[in-house]
């Protein structure tokens, strides 16, 4: 195929894509939409099922990793009250 | 052979593992459960949405029986009052296993009531001329509230499982958060279900 084909051939796909903008626009499921209760159907639906999975899992991630600071806290605070028990009251140099 | 001396030499310069577990196993393995279900039930009302859009002659279609919309607003009031009611008898446990004994024989009570209702809400509906193959209306139904209910008594099996533990006092803590979760998960999605199917 020419160059000059591939161009005639693209600015003929890029005037029937702007001469149908609806069609263009849409998406497969939006395409076959009946009508307007149908399209808010299919976007709603679009929506929950994108959207739910990011959120649960996020959801998740954000848990896990309070958990983790909590646990860190906890562990934290356990060998800083070893160390004080380790540590003499009266040290020998007098410091 | 060197190699592996290597691995062993520089593990030991790793430092200690951590002691404290993140969560319970069966928590961290029921909010997994949970999270896929939520997927699953999400895909089941998003195909029960776009056909009821669709519906010629509105929804539900003509000739089908009306969905009994007063009488599951009460079965779904217990539901709700059966999670406040296990909530609350998480929450008393961690003080005194004992006290969580009345709450939670409650929330099973409620759980059970809730069961049946929606049996005996499907016979009068079968008797009506509401069949899974009678429209996409009972198809989906019969899928989605027979789904719920299947894990309504599922539930209803592991809250029987943590009271009987309970009664023995040999129930842990994480038992019972994980059973909760669950049950949680059944009380929480009921309602989202008969906003979309009932009404």
């Amino acid at each position: 195929m020419s160059n000059q084909l591939r161009l005639w051939l693209a600015t003929g796909i890029a005037f029937l894509t702007a001469s149908a903008p609806f069609a263009a626009q849409a998406c497969a499921v939006c395409f076959s939409a009946k009508s307007e209760a149908n399209r808010i159907a299919f976007l709603g639906t679009t929506v929950l099922l994108t959207g739910l999975p990011v959120a649960m899992i996020g959801g998740l991630l954000y848990w896990i990793m309070s958990r983790v600071e909590a646990i860190d806290a906890l562990e934290q605070g356990e060998l800083d009250a070893q160390a004080e028990l380790a540590e003499p009251e009266d040290s020998p140099l007098g410091a | 052979m060197e190699a592996t001396g290597a691995v062993l030499n520089l593990s030991r310069k790793l430092p200690a593992a951590r002691r404290r577990q993140l969560a319970p196993n069966g928590v961290i393995g029921i909010l997994i459960f949970v999270v896929t279900e939520m997927m699953f039930f999400s895909g089941l009302i998003s195909a029960h949405a776009i056909v009821k859009t669709t519906a010629i002659g509105g929804w539900p279609p003509p000739g089908q029986p009306r969905l009994p919309v007063q009488e599951t607003l009460i079965n779904t009031a217990a539901l709700i009052v059966s999670g406040i009611v296990l909530a609350y008898a998480q929450r008393v446990y961690s003080r005194s296993p004992r006290a969580a004994r009345s709450p939670m024989a409650i929330a099973i009570l409620l759980g059970a009531f809730f069961v049946v209702f929606q049996g005996v809400e499907w016979v009068a509906l079968l008797r009506e001329g509401l069949t899974i193959t009678s429209s996409t209306h009972g198809g989906f139904f019969y899928l989605i509230i027979g789904t719920h209910g299947l894990h309504a008594i599922a539930g209803l099996l592991v809250l029987v499982w943590a009271f009987a533990k309970l009664m023995r006092g040999e129930l842990l803590s994480s038992e019972l958060v994980t059973a909760e979760i669950f049950w949680l998960f059944v009380v929480g999605l009921w309602p989202i279900l008969y906003w979309r199917v009932y009404l």
